[in-house]
């Protein structure tokens, strides 16, 4: 039970799980590709540890598809066959990849997932932003609202602005995490309310270009 | 299934369309259609009841013009959907009657008796079933049948049945224009974004797909179930029936007769510039013609071919995708040889489709392609497919909690966390609901399930987690369970009906249309939600006396509050003013507690009061003997058992009542008053030697090395003294907490 405990807590590529059946590491963590065994279910595993990533915020993109790409072959429950602890794995470990993919690709999702990782403050525990923020978030929603009736081209303009905001936010958490990363003690609570302020903005800033991106495609449809 | 077959079991597969069907079996040469003794691939999908047996297919559509009400076609759009939701133009746009059977679904009436559309399929499936049996030269048992991508659960659960009662087993449902992918994937596996165009008869789909290393990612599907190629036959029957003089009448049967004309114009067009054509009512002699241009024809179906584009852009924006990221764009169906269609879809895309295959037979190529990956076959090929629509849990106040998302890939879970709203609500209502608006009353709904035999916690306190796994076939299993006590609950979700074809278009169409109306009106019920709870915070607290503040912040307060209390609704009904208002309001609120909650306490103690009802708050004052605090007790519901999403922590605080802590259930006791000889002081989850020490004292007799952690978390969160945010521990921090228990244990054994 302890030993479950500590390897389903540490979950990082650096220790790596063993098969089952074979006793051989996993390079998939819910598919043994030396012995073909579909692992038991791991509800707990974090998402960097399900896709055998390295659980930190930089993520190696390409390694990233290729992860989704093999692993979603892996577990197919196609290939399950019919029995129904194997197919219940595979759909399962399916899922969870799927859903690790999908939070783990978006810098955003990413970020709040680490953050919640590291123990940082939710969404609904911190809602601080900087001063003169939210005033500054009302002359942009009227900059949203201006630019879908100037047109296409301000529109286009806008969208280019916050789309190149949000990566400037990207790297900042990636700064954020790094620092948090080398931090310890009572260094990391400041650390951690600075990500999670960062992610307050982050947030504000993918609202706007959201409905600016369904405005626009409304206006097009219209 | 009845002995051995020569080359084994045959999983044969079919398209079953609105207009036609076919049947593919994958042999040795790869994926091929079974067609009948004169060549012919198609069976049209119609059924006639002329005197004895059904007839099935060409001869049924031969009988279709003298027989309107006994010749049924189209019965695809009628599959899984109920009466009720049919509109009255769709029905009149069948000749044939509808009438509702058993739990309110579409039948059909033949003569004095009701067919359900499975019934119907089931005689198409019949027939294809023996057209590749005959083929074949042994017994069909299996298949694997496609369907619109936008098909609900019902639907989908209504092609079973009609394979089911054709005798087949229905190994799998795969969706169409997948299907059609999948056909074209044999021969080239192409790397990156494909679309694929679905034009049918009745249907229209588009999806964006992504392949590498021989998979099939869908990225996104968006359609309209209600637009096809019949829509454009429609229209020029309509506008030559308009010209019909005065006598003319136009009955079922002239009607009918219109339909197929038109049909053949249009085909005709598609080679000519020109077309006279007209239909002849034979018992009167009396003709009707048109002379009709390959531009009037695009003129007339110009806005049916922009709807198509429409769903383009969503189904690329979806995918996060422009139109030039796209490889390939493959045409299926047999409306996609309509010149227009091909010329705006080669406009929008800015390149050439693809046509490699006839686009009639390219779905059931595909399905028997998967037809032999379910058999096992050496194919190396997947595909990895999405959920249509997004699912989700009503919350309290009739809003959506959307757990899955349109187009995430399936096999798909989520899992979010919700809380009860009312106190010692004991039995909790799950409801599932599909659909993209932020509304339930705007949404399907699924089905409902309870958990039951919940302690009787203050609201807020419990937490029940609930997973949302679907399979491989797009089932939808919905997982509650509550975090401390560990009661659960679960259903496979199989709706009685579920959403008509109709509605999953508009339902989607008005997700955009809506988007900000429904935005805020969540908004709006979750900002009321919140005011509510903090005036009743703020009342507890002042109601202490032990607040420390002066006159002007109390006279500040009690304006703030005020300005909000004007704006919030009475129970069930929003209340005046924008949301922009009621924020402005709630912002100075907040702004003015803020002093408030500085005076204040712990994280714990905000949880507490955050998540408790004003009834609890209040009562545990009144019990204190403190003033109750004033109007908003009036406005919380004693009402129905619903949801609240879990939301830690507010902007003020208050200190714990003990009569607020009362019996947390068994082996779960709140934080009583801090006895004398215990330590007392604030703990937190990563204070993980003084937790040891103390569940040491606390529980002597428990093994801390054989402790689940489900129940080391409950000790550690009943610890006296524990403030830490129950949601926030993690498996490192039980395991800390677990090692450092372990370590005073084996000093003390």
């Amino acid at each position: 039970m302890l030993m479950e405990a500590k390897t389903a807590a540490a979950g990082s590529p650096a220790t790596p799980l063993a098969c089952v059946d074979c006793q051989r590491p996993l390079e998939n963590p819910q598919r043994c590709r030396a012995c073909g065994a579909f692992q038991p279910h791991a509800p707990r595993r974090d998402h960097f540890a399900t896709l055998a990533l390295p659980r930190r915020y930089d993520v190696d993109e390409a390694l990233l598809e290729k992860r989704v790409v093999a692993f979603g072959r892996d577990l197919h429950p196609d290939l399950a066959g019919a029995e129904p602890t194997r197919k219940a794995r595979a759909v399962m470990g399916a899922a969870q990849v799927n859903e690790a993919y999908a939070i783990v690709r978006d810098p955003f999702r990413r970020a709040e997932y680490l953050l919640a990782l590291e123990g940082g403050p939710t969404a609904a525990q911190d809602k601080s932003v900087p001063d003169g923020f939210l005033e500054a978030m009302l002359d942009e929603r009227d900059a949203v609202d201006a630019a879908l009736a100037a047109g296409a081209a301000a529109s286009a303009a806008l969208e280019q602005r916050l789309a190149a905001r949000l990566r400037d936010h990207g790297a900042g958490l990636a700064r954020g995490f790094a620092a948090l990363a080398t931090a310890a003690g009572d260094a990391r609570a400041p650390l951690l309310r600075d990500l999670r302020r960062k992610l307050n903005v982050m947030n504000y800033d993918r609202t706007l270009l959201r409905d600016l991106r369904d405005g626009l495609r409304a206006k097009e449809e219209a | 299934m009845n002995g051995p077959a020569p080359e084994g079991e045959a999983i044969v597969g079919i398209d079953l369309g609105t207009t036609n069907s076919l049947v593919a079996w994958f042999g040795a040469n790869g994926p091929e259609i079974l067609r009948d003794e004169a060549g012919d691939p198609i069976v049209p999908s119609i059924v006639a009841f002329v005197g004895g047996a059904p007839i099935v297919g060409r001869a049924a559509q031969r009988l279709a013009i003298d027989h309107p009400r006994a010749t049924i076609w189209s019965v695809k759009r009628l599959m899984g959907r109920a009466f009720a939701d049919l509109g009255e133009a769709e029905r009149e746009s069948l000749p044939y009657e509808v009438a509702a059977g058993e739990r309110g679904l579409a039948k059909v009436r033949v003569g004095d008796r009701l067919v359900g559309p499975e019934e119907i399929s089931a005689l198409i499936l019949r027939d294809l079933k023996q057209r590749a049996e005959r083929r074949l030269a042994r017994p069909v048992a299996k298949a694997v049948i496609t369907v619109p991508a936008y098909f609900d659960d019902a639907q989908r659960q209504a092609t079973r049945l009609a394979g089911k009662l054709a005798g087949l087993d229905v190994v799998r449902i795969v969706n169409e224009p997948t299907a059609a992918a999948l056909a074209y994937g044999l021969d080239r596996t192409k790397e990156g974004s494909i679309v694929v165009y679905d034009l049918g008869g009745g249907t229209f789909d588009v999806s964006v797909l992504e392949i590498r290393d021989g998979i099939f990612r869908v990225r996104s599907t968006a359609g309209d179930t209600q637009l096809g190629g019949d829509d454009f036959d429609r229209k020029l029957a309509e506008r030559l029936l308009a010209r019909a003089p005065a006598g003319f009448v136009a009955d079922a049967s002239l009607k009918q007769a219109a339909k197929q004309a038109a049909e053949q114009a249009k085909i005709a067009l598609s080679d000519r510039d020109a077309v006279e054509w007209g239909v002849v009512d034979e018992r009167s002699g009396a003709a009707l013609d048109d002379r009709l241009s390959r531009a009037e024809l695009e003129a007339l179906i110009e806005p049916e071919v922009a709807r198509t584009l429409a769903c383009c852009r969503r189904a690329l924006a979806d995918a996060e995708l422009a139109a030039a990221d796209v490889r390939a764009v493959v045409m299926v169906g047999g409306s996609t040889r309509v010149p227009l269609v091909r010329r705006r879809v080669e406009e929008f895309f800015r390149r050439k489709p693809y046509l490699g295959l006839d686009p009639d037979l390219v779905v059931a190529l595909g399905a028997a392609v998967q037809a032999d990956i379910v058999r096992g076959g050496a194919r190396d090929l997947l595909l990895l497919d999405v959920i249509p629509l997004s699912l989700g849990i009503e919350t309290y106040g009739g809003a959506v909690a959307k757990v899955l998302l349109r187009n995430t890939p399936i096999p798909a879970q989520a899992s979010d966390t919700f809380t009860t709203h009312v106190a010692n609500q004991t039995a909790i209502d799950l409801h599932v609901v599909q659909g993209e608006r932020e509304l339930v009353a705007d949404c399907r709904s699924l089905g409902r399930f309870k958990l039951r035999g919940l302690p009787p916690l203050p609201a807020g306190m419990v937490r029940v987690d609930v997973n949302f796994l679907v399979d491989e076939n797009g089932v939808l299993t919905v997982h509650a369970k509550e975090r401390f006590t560990a009661i659960e609950a679960s259903i496979e979700v199989v709706p009685s009906y579920g959403l008509t074809d109709g509605e999953v278009a508009r339902m989607v169409d008005e997700s955009f249309r809506f988007a900000r109306h429904d935005f805020e009106a969540h908004q709006r019920i979750d900002l009321e939600n919140e005011c509510r709870t903090m005036i009743a915070a703020t009342g507890a607290i002042l109601a202490t006396g032990k607040h420390g503040q002066d006159e002007a912040s109390l006279r500040e307060i009690a304006a703030a509050q005020a300005a909000v209390a004007a704006l919030l609704g009475s129970v069930g009904m929003t209340g005046k003013g924008t949301v922009k208002e009621l924020k402005a309001a709630y912002d100075r609120f907040t702004a003015a507690t803020v002093p408030l909650a500085g005076t204040v306490m712990s994280e714990v103690a905000t949880e507490a009061v955050a998540g408790k009802t004003v009834e609890q708050v209040l009562q545990a004052k009144a019990a204190a003997g403190a003033p109750a605090a004033a109007p908003v007790a009036a406005a919380r519901p004693a009402g129905p058992a619903t949801l609240q999403k879990v939301r830690i922590g507010a902007h003020v605080a208050a200190e714990p009542a003990a009569a607020d802590c009362g019996d947390l259930g068994e082996g779960f006791r709140a934080a009583p008053a801090p006895k004398k000889e215990t330590r007392v002081g604030k703990l937190d989850w990563n204070d993980t030697e003084e937790i040891a020490i103390r569940l040491f004292e606390k529980q002597k007799n428990v093994d801390p090395l054989t402790v689940r952690f489900t129940d080391l978390h409950r000790q550690v969160v009943a610890l006296e003294g524990f403030s830490g945010d129950p949601k926030k521990s993690n498996e490192k921090l039980l395991e800390a907490i677990q090692m450092a228990w372990l370590d005073e244990y084996q000093a003390a054994h």
